[in-house]
């Protein structure tokens, strides 16, 4: 009896490890589903605060290397874009005709005063690229995974992520500063799958450090099929 | 100005051939309280009305920017910001770039002074902060297309004599660095042969944002000016610092300006104007509230105090549309 206890349990732990997932592996999952080789986004950021709710719609373009492209087309700021290359963001003000860069911590600054910063909005999206990643727990439907930048340009130093187990969709995430202060809460939902990826195409991002309000991201239309041209993404092209 | 409206109204029929316009605008309601030693006020308002009214096509865009002022029935004024077309031909993997009207060119960095633009050089010992947008042709070229976004344009530029202003042709290089401390290189010439006006600059980020630009008289190299520009925002804070030199009237001018977000809907500003000239300091300090009242609308109290005007109190409220 004992022995066949023995041989039980060992099968048990041999079985558990062949389906076992390693961490590598969940982000690749993860970093597969969410980056994109080339994208064109149209969407609705609806921003809420103490004193109301305001509304923008933009349009993105964005490369799988980082490089992003966004004009409000419509709201308040119509015609304003911002252009994202490398760690450089370029503004564009059409009534100044104007384009101003900022770097460094202007990333860090609020998109068009909603809850998202710069960097959310653009850039290198890829987990593998930037952080390392430990499993932290998981359950029937998802993994917990804890992030660590690899360098310290990184806005967030470290990230809690809740990935779906079936889609690698990130839906839940706390974004933190180095040391440990919690930053932004994102909460996804609204899972569709496009092509082979899998899309959260409601997200609402929840500044932190500002007292209340939130910003809600909502898709309305979204292609990852068209292929994308370098002028695009050129200081020429951002004045046009 | 009947001929500026003539022209204004044919580039829009230009323009509209081409596509949709979108009007944007907003309206504002002014008023200032002057307030001297002697305890003497002096009220005044007005009312403005700007309107902008652009549109675009993959090659053709236009834009026209008009502000309306109303201080009496009897005193509007109307003064034509922007009207200018623009167009692009593709070139050899980018686009020539065609520009005809009255338009701000990005000369220089986004300062409220800067001696990037070659349009005119100074010769007051306070720089003109407000500048009129000069009417000009151009045609901007990439010479140059190198990696990592670098790149290297060449503009050709006609000043016209439109609006009692003088004519003056040249050009302007820039050299688009696009690297971890260097944003852009610029050099222009512009002439009309009685003023060579030659300027360059530099602007990229160092710990802060920076704008580095001077420009001389050929004819009269003495007659010459430099300006600084340095931004760095942390936070829900903006600290700008701007600084101009000018040798023909051995005039400095320092505008120091702290900006702070208090949270979304409210902003205040801190700026101290200071001239030093003649071994002496003048100091202007202004205090700026802004309150966002919903989306659109906005109001703005502004506190001035100098040593002619005394103190001044403007409050203001305006409505996009």
């Amino acid at each position: 009896m004992k022995k066949k206890l023995i041989i039980f349990t060992l099968m048990a732990i041999v079985s558990f490890n062949l389906f076992a997932i390693d961490v590598n592996t969940i982000v690749k999952n993860y970093d597969n589903n969410s980056v994109f080789e080339t994208s064109i986004v149209e969407s609705l950021i609806v921003i809420k605060d103490s004193l109301g709710t305001s509304k923008q719609n933009i349009k993105s373009w964005s490369t799988k290397d980082g490089k992003t492209l966004i004009e409000i087309t419509d709201g308040p700021d119509q015609g304003q874009k911002v252009l994202r290359l490398n760690s450089s963001i370029f503004l564009y003000y059409p009534e100044a005709n104007q384009i101003i860069r900022l770097q460094g911590s202007a990333l860090k600054d609020s998109f068009m005063g909603s809850d998202f910063s710069y960097e959310d909005l653009s850039g290198d999206d890829s987990i593998i690229n930037n952080y390392n990643a430990t499993l932290m727990s998981e359950d029937n439907s998802s993994y917990i995974v804890k992030l660590q930048a690899k360098s310290r340009k990184e806005p967030y130093q470290t990230q809690i992520l809740t990935i779906e187990k079936i889609t690698f969709v990130c839906t839940k995430a706390t974004l933190m500063s180095a040391s440990g202060k919690e930053l932004r809460k994102m909460e996804s939902s609204d899972i569709r799958k496009v092509d082979d990826k899998y899309v959260a195409f409601k997200v609402e991002m929840v500044d932190l450090l500002k007292r209340q309000g939130s910003t809600t991201l909502i898709i309305e239309s979204l292609d990852l099929q068209t292929p994308l041209d370098d002028y695009l993404f050129s200081t020429d092209n951002l004045s046009w | 100005m009947k001929k500026i409206f003539s022209l204004c109204f044919i580039l829009l029929i230009m323009g509209s051939a081409f596509a949709e316009p979108s009007i944007q605008g907003d309206f504002s309601l002014n008023g200032n309280l002057f307030i001297d030693n002697s305890l003497d006020t002096n009220v005044s308002s007005n009312a403005l009305i700007n309107l902008y009214l652009s549109s675009k096509s993959n090659n053709v865009k236009y834009t026209i920017k008009n502000a309306t002022t109303i201080a009496s029935t009897t005193d509007v004024t109307n003064d034509i910001e922007q009207a200018y077309i623009q167009f692009r031909i593709p070139y050899k993997e980018n686009y020539l770039i065609f520009t005809m009207g009255k338009t701000p060119l990005d000369i220089g960095s986004d300062g409220l002074i800067n001696s990037g633009t070659p349009f005119y050089i100074n010769y007051s010992s306070f720089p003109s902060i407000i500048q009129t947008n000069p009417w000009i042709a151009s045609m901007k070229v990439k010479l140059l297309q190198l990696p990592d976004f670098k790149s290297i344009n060449m503009e050709l530029i006609l000043k016209l004599p439109v609006e009692d202003t003088d004519s003056k042709a040249g050009t302007r290089l820039t050299f688009d660095v696009n690297n971890k401390y260097f944003g852009t290189l610029e050099a222009s010439f512009l002439s009309d042969l009685t003023q060579s006006i030659l300027s360059g600059g530099i602007n990229g980020t160092l710990f802060f944002d920076y704008g580095i630009y001077a420009k001389t008289d050929l004819q009269n190299v003495k007659n010459f000016e430099a300006s600084l520009f340095l931004l760095k925002i942390i936070s829900d804070y903006s600290f700008k610092f701007e600084a101009l030199y000018n040798n023909s009237s051995k005039s400095l001018n320092l505008l120091p300006s702290l900006t702070m977000n208090i949270n979304t809907k409210v902003s205040s500003a801190f700026i101290l104007s200071t001239t030093y000239i003649n071994k002496s300091f003048t100091l202007m300090p202004m205090l700026s509230i802004n309150l966002n009242i919903v989306q659109g609308l906005d109001a703005k109290v502004i506190y001035t105090y100098s040593k002619t005007i005394k103190h001044r109190l403007s409050a203001s409220i305006s409505h996009k549309f």
